[in-house]
């Protein structure tokens, strides 16, 4: 449905977007994942429009879009700071496409009633100003004022980022259903690992204005593609060549390549595999955190790795306490120097 | 700090003479001047007496430089905006080209206002002034001295008066949201549509202010009018001074003072109530108008 074709962004001498190329399916979650100043927003952004790019095409169900006027393109945006206009009621901020585009009253009032009802705003909210709103409340009419003028692209730059915690949370569910409800391609950008993983059907992960890898995210977490993505996505430990050096997973670790392994992949308990590797550690600290603890282990040679346990009612390991950790020769995710995959 | 205890406590030296002298402050700065303009007003040889008010009201004089200065307060409130507002929009809003120029124009004259600018305009535009003699040149039949009276004075005072619209209105928009602007760009709106219907509501409050400011500016002119206000342009404040000079007619003074006194305070009274009831923006502005334009990336 989006086609990013070959796309170059320059900022004066800054490169901030470097040949981008990328496909968008219709109806897809797609989230552009990656750290502050990586080019997400910027890709974002001309797709928007708000944008033009140095070079490249964008393309939307086959048509060139590249120079379109951003009204014309049939996007939606949600803002960071949703960017509501403060001295207007919900009703006018909802309304406010629809009376720019000259629409009938009477269709107004239905649209605006109509999209405020499926995004659970209350009847009695439309009337006030959106600062007396909560913040799950101000992006419900961020939503519903990009939704009302029926887009076929749905785009959210980091909606979530100025909220706590617990809503944040509370809000991610909110947003997936709707978005499973208007069945809308859905592109959203975020720096936050654990929204994208748990929103996305696909994700794409930026660095320096570069794609480092797209796929699913079982595929980013279990296969990142790159040394990048899989130290940006969750908990991993970089094995250290002196924990390795006498154990059968030398042989595993190939000359030059920097090995990783996921925090969930250490094992303190015996796996029912018959390739497992079993090394001596020493717990220096726990951690607790209800449903798991996250264990520091001492190796031999004195590197530490991390891990964490589920808590099943098991009283754990205490600091200090000598142990076995068990590991999986598969598990060990490998790179050459340069941050290309074996 | 020296303290002494007695019966009702201790006494702190160091504090009771900065009380002592505030009060001196408040009593001779503050207090007295102005109960001295209600005893100029209001008593003649110790009696209570309206023969001021009276004065005033048969004098031609005081009350046709009362209107002119009303006349002027609310021209300007006009002009200014005017200029103001579109000087403002140009330099911040559609950032035109040589905007640094204009706007370092208008800011000289926060260094020279006041005498200097009505000077320095009658040195140009004067009797004398160099523009005069060369059009005089061109046009033998031009009254070498057109450049004074209401026009005059209204012309200097706006282009004196625009700089705190460049000052304030210009920080104001700078602050706006431009992500709002944004998101009605998408959804379609114009630019001008835009100006109106997200900018300017967001920045009335301190539109409201800098209106209330000029009106009061103008009600209080003194150098503008003095200069270059001739005979036919008289207005309050310099009113004032020449009243205030005669022993016959202080009172007329003091009252002039006292009329100008309460349109100020009705006035703040109004911003204050209006200050209260607008909201300004009540979201958080991670992307201010000018730091979004220039940077563009996440």
């Amino acid at each position: 449905m989006i086609t990013f074709r070959d796309i170059q962004i320059h900022f004066g001498s800054f490169h901030a977007i470097k040949n981008f190329n990328l496909e968008i399916k219709e109806g897809e979650f797609f989230t552009f994942l990656g750290p502050s100043g990586c080019g997400k927003t910027t890709i974002l952004r001309s797709l928007a429009g708000f944008i033009s790019p140095s070079s490249g095409s964008v393309l939307l169900k086959g048509k060139d879009i590249t120079h379109t006027p951003i009204e014309k393109r049939g996007i939606g945006i949600v803002f960071q700071n949703y960017a509501l206009f403060p001295t207007m009621t919900v009703y006018e901020n909802i309304a406010f496409g629809k009376r720019v585009k000259k629409a009938p009253k009477a269709e107004i009032d239905q649209d605006v009633r109509d999209i405020a009802r499926k995004v659970d705003l209350k009847e009695e909210q439309l009337f006030k100003r959106v600062s007396d709103l909560s913040g799950g409340q101000q992006q419900r009419v961020a939503i519903a004022r990009a939704l009302v003028l029926k887009p076929s692209i749905l785009a959210l730059d980091e909606p979530l980022s100025n909220l706590d915690a617990k809503l944040r949370v509370q809000l991610r569910n909110e947003l997936k259903h709707l978005q499973k409800q208007f069945g809308i391609t859905t592109i959203y950008v975020t720096h936050d690992q654990e929204e994208a993983l748990t929103l996305s059907d696909r994700i794409a992960v930026f660095n320096h204005g570069n794609l480092e890898q797209v796929g699913t995210p079982h595929e980013i977490y279990n296969a990142s593609k790159t040394e990048f993505v899989c130290t940006f996505i969750g908990d991993i430990n970089r094995i250290n060549p002196r924990l390795i050096e006498n154990t059968p997973l030398k042989h595993v670790v190939g000359p030059n390549k920097v090995a990783y392994i996921r925090n969930e992949k250490v094992n303190l308990f015996p796996v029912t595999d018959s390739d497992v590797v079993r090394l001596k550690a020493r717990v220096v600290d726990r951690e607790f955190y209800g449903l798991y603890s996250k264990y520091v282990l001492e190796m031999a040679g004195g590197s530490l790795l991390k891990t964490i346990e589920k808590e099943n009612g098991y009283t754990g390991l205490e600091v200090v306490a000598e142990t076995e950790v068990y590991i999986r020769p598969k598990d060990i995710l490998q790179y050459d120097r340069t941050g290309e995959e074996n | 700090m020296q303290t002494f205890k007695n019966k009702w406590g201790s006494i702190n030296y160091g504090q009771t003479l900065i009380y002592v002298l505030l009060a001196w402050f408040i009593i001779a700065f503050l207090i007295f001047p102005n109960l001295n303009i209600y005893y100029e007003i209001f008593f003649k040889d110790g009696s209570f007496s309206l023969d001021a008010v009276h004065k005033l009201l048969s004098s031609k004089r005081a009350m046709t430089s009362l209107t002119n200065s009303f006349v002027l307060a609310v021209t300007l409130v006009i002009t200014v905006n005017l200029v103001g507002i579109t000087l403002v929009l140009l330099t911040e809003y559609f950032q035109i080209k040589g905007a640094k120029i204009l706007k370092l124009g208008f800011f000289t004259t926060l260094l020279y206002h006041g005498v200097v600018v009505a000077s320095s305009y009658k040195f140009a535009y004067g009797e004398n002034g160099l523009i005069t003699k060369v059009l005089s040149s061109i046009f033998p039949s031009l009254d070498t001295g057109w450049f004074h009276g209401y026009w005059a004075v209204v012309f200097v005072m706006t282009f004196a008066c625009t700089s705190n619209h460049i000052l304030f209105l210009g920080n104001a928009i700078r602050k706006v949201d431009f992500q709002t602007v944004e998101a009605a760009k998408s959804m379609g709106a114009s630019t001008f549509y835009i100006l109106r219907r997200v900018v300017l509501p967001v920045v009335k409050p301190t539109i409201f202010a800098l209106t209330i400011l000029t009106f009061l500016t103008g009600l209080g002119a003194m150098s503008a009018p003095l200069i270059l206000g001739g005979t036919n342009f008289q207005t309050i404040t310099p009113m004032i001074l020449t009243f205030s000079k005669s022993s016959t007619s202080k009172d007329l003074a003091a009252l002039l003072a006292l009329v100008l006194g309460l349109a100020t305070i009705i006035l703040l009274s109004i911003m204050i109530q209006f200050e209260k009831k607008e909201t300004t923006c009540p979201f958080p502005k991670s992307n201010p108008l000018w730091l979004s334009k220039r940077l563009n990336i996440s």
